[in-house]
């Protein structure tokens, strides 16, 4: 009985090695793609995936590149030291607008009135600043330009009829703002999370004036993207779709599992606890880019100046084959 | 040892000003650590090892960037001194280069060098030439006329006068440069890191921040503190080896 047993198990390895080899040897030689990203909050099912593995077994080799800003995104794809990044769509489409040949090819968050926003207008409770007609003439901080933080303003703005020469903008970086507005440097500012939250529950007790990044658009827009030149897209197919099938596996889990979203916002991140309770998180699903998910975004850009050429959304993003 | 106790009351009563405003409330608290917790920091900091090989790497980057560029402005000098032609074509060149910013440079170059070695090395040449290019320069020019005479009447060609005593005459100031290279190596090591880095203190600092760890970025600041201190010590010591007697020379004459 023991013999047969151990034969059993034997048999039932060896069938688990042939079976399991194939795979392994795919993961081995899974193509390599290099990544330059930052360290957001929609990126973790890339952190978490490329931990567990899930992208070598979907048939690509992610390799990481950490850059400290979003500016060093474009420039590392545009130089060739990354073949793929990350960013909003508005320094893309406005480097596209100048000639880069880029694309977005997968489609990452995305906002909509009123039950998805992440963008936040804040203002300090010392402004006085009680609603976005109250900005004029006052200090608004909207971190790098090209930023959706710029698109944001421009279109918050002239929702109450004024326009970004009726405020002082001023670019600071997302991490310095909750400091900002406890100095009173600025009286008010677009923010993400997780500086949104920070701000929050900072000494400058702010006001929430708005929330999203387009001024009440209740169809779905995208706010960050996977993006690369048109060549290295066109000749890819096979790592895009792998990199969609292992991004959903690992978004999927986490979406189930808030404790682990948690422990990795407190040890990769390494967020401060106090923050990690507040912060709001989910992640896309729905990687495929389609162009109605930029129209809007396309004529807003287009209509406060930030496109200089026409564009068509469909040029934008590179279609799943 | 007195001095050893002098700096240590100043660095001392640094950190009591520091304790005091950190207390005051003139600044918000959570943005801006007192010194203690800081220190507990970094101390938790080096043990998780990250801000350890960010100091190595920015501080191998700043080393090896101010000394390629000290030894190719060096060269560029002499070259200067014995040829006027070179001088004279060169010298317009560095007057409309020099006053570029390097951390300027940074978001161009990533473009045409990508992110990595070769980035660094050009921003940290060129960040680290010019001082020791502009003093090295100046202090060949400068040597006294009977000590190239003198070495003439030996029968010393233009070469063998560069080598024997202009350069030596030089040094001291070189070594100004070379000591103002250094502090710049590593502000534009961190500089880079910052803007285009991988790693090193720089991209450190970048990410504590985005992380909202704002003890941690302090810390990586007392790290590049401390990376700004041991690069001046290691200049100081090889000029004291290698003119130890122009520093001896001073002192005497400081005692006179």
């Amino acid at each position: 009985m023991g013999l047969k047993l151990t034969r059993r198990l034997a048999c039932l390895a060896g069938l688990a090695t042939m079976l399991a080899s194939p795979l392994a040897a795919q993961a081995q030689d899974a193509p390599k793609v290099r990544f330059a990203y930052l360290k957001t909050l929609d990126l973790m099912p890339f952190f978490y995936g490329v931990q567990k593995g899930y992208f070598k077994e979907a048939g690509v080799d992610i390799e990481l590149i950490a850059v400290p800003g979003g500016p060093a995104v474009g420039a590392a794809v545009a130089s060739g030291s990354a073949d793929i990044g990350y960013a909003a769509p508005t320094p893309i489409m406005i480097a596209r607008d100048q000639g880069q040949p880029f694309k977005a090819f997968v489609s990452l968050e995305w906002e909509r009135t009123p039950d998805r926003l992440w963008g936040d207008i804040l203002a300090t409770e010392k402004s006085g600043i009680k609603s976005l007609k109250d900005l004029k003439g006052k200090n608004l901080g909207v971190s790098v330009p090209g930023g959706l933080c710029e698109l944001a303003a421009h279109d918050w703005l002239a929702s109450v009829g004024l326009t970004t020469k009726d405020v002082n903008i001023l670019n600071n970086p997302f991490p310095q703002m909750p400091a900002m507005m406890e100095l009173g440097t600025v009286d008010a500012v677009c923010i993400v999370e997780p500086f949104a939250t920070a701000a929050l529950a900072g000494k400058s007790k702010p006001v929430l004036l708005k929330k999203g990044y387009l001024a009440d658009v209740k169809e779905k827009y995208r706010v960050s993207i996977l993006f690369a030149s048109e060549k290295w897209i066109g000749g890819h197919a096979k790592e895009i779709a792998a990199i969609k099938k292992a991004f959903v596996r690992a978004a999927t889990e986490l979406k189930s599992n808030p404790t682990l979203v948690k422990e990795i916002l407190a040890k990769e991140y390494r967020f401060p606890p106090a923050l990690i309770d507040k912060l709001r998180t989910d992640f896309a699903l729905d990687l495929d880019p389609k162009a109605e998910d930029y129209r809007i975004m396309v004529e807003k850009m287009t209509k406060y100046g930030m496109l200089k050429h026409p564009m068509k959304p469909e040029d934008f993003i590179a279609q799943a084959k | 040892m007195l001095s050893l106790l002098r700096g240590s009351l100043s660095i001392l009563g640094f950190l009591a000003l520091w304790e005091i405003v950190a207390r005051s409330g003139l600044v918000p608290t959570d943005y801006f650590p007192a010194p203690l917790l800081v220190g507990e920091t970094l101390v938790a900091e080096i043990g998780r090892g990250e801000i350890v090989s960010a100091f190595v790497a920015t501080f191998l980057r700043a080393l090896i960037g101010a000394t390629a560029a000290s030894l190719l402005a060096i060269a560029m000098a002499l070259l200067a001194a014995r040829y006027a032609i070179v001088r004279r074509a060169f010298d317009p060149i560095a007057e409309f280069l020099r006053p570029l910013p390097p951390a300027a440079l940074v978001p161009l170059a990533i473009f045409f060098l990508g992110l990595g070695w070769k980035l660094y090395g050009f921003i940290l040449v060129f960040a680290c030439f010019w001082p020791v290019y502009l003093n090295a320069a100046q202090a060949l020019a400068a040597t006294p006329r009977v000590q190239v005479e003198t070495a003439r009447s030996f029968g010393y060609g233009d070469w063998a006068i560069l080598a024997h005593v202009r350069l030596p005459a030089a040094l001291p100031t070189i070594f100004i440069g070379v000591r103002m290279a250094a502090s710049i190596g590593l502000i534009a090591a961190i500089a880079a890191e910052m803007i285009a880095g991988r790693d090193g203190l720089g991209f450190y600092l970048m990410d504590a921040g985005l992380s909202l760890r704002v003890p941690e970025t302090f810390a990586g600041l007392v790290a590049a503190m401390v990376a700004g201190l041991l690069i001046n010590a290691l200049v100081m010591v090889l000029r004291a080896l290698t003119i130890g007697w122009h520093v001896q020379l001073t002192r005497m004459e400081a005692g006179a």
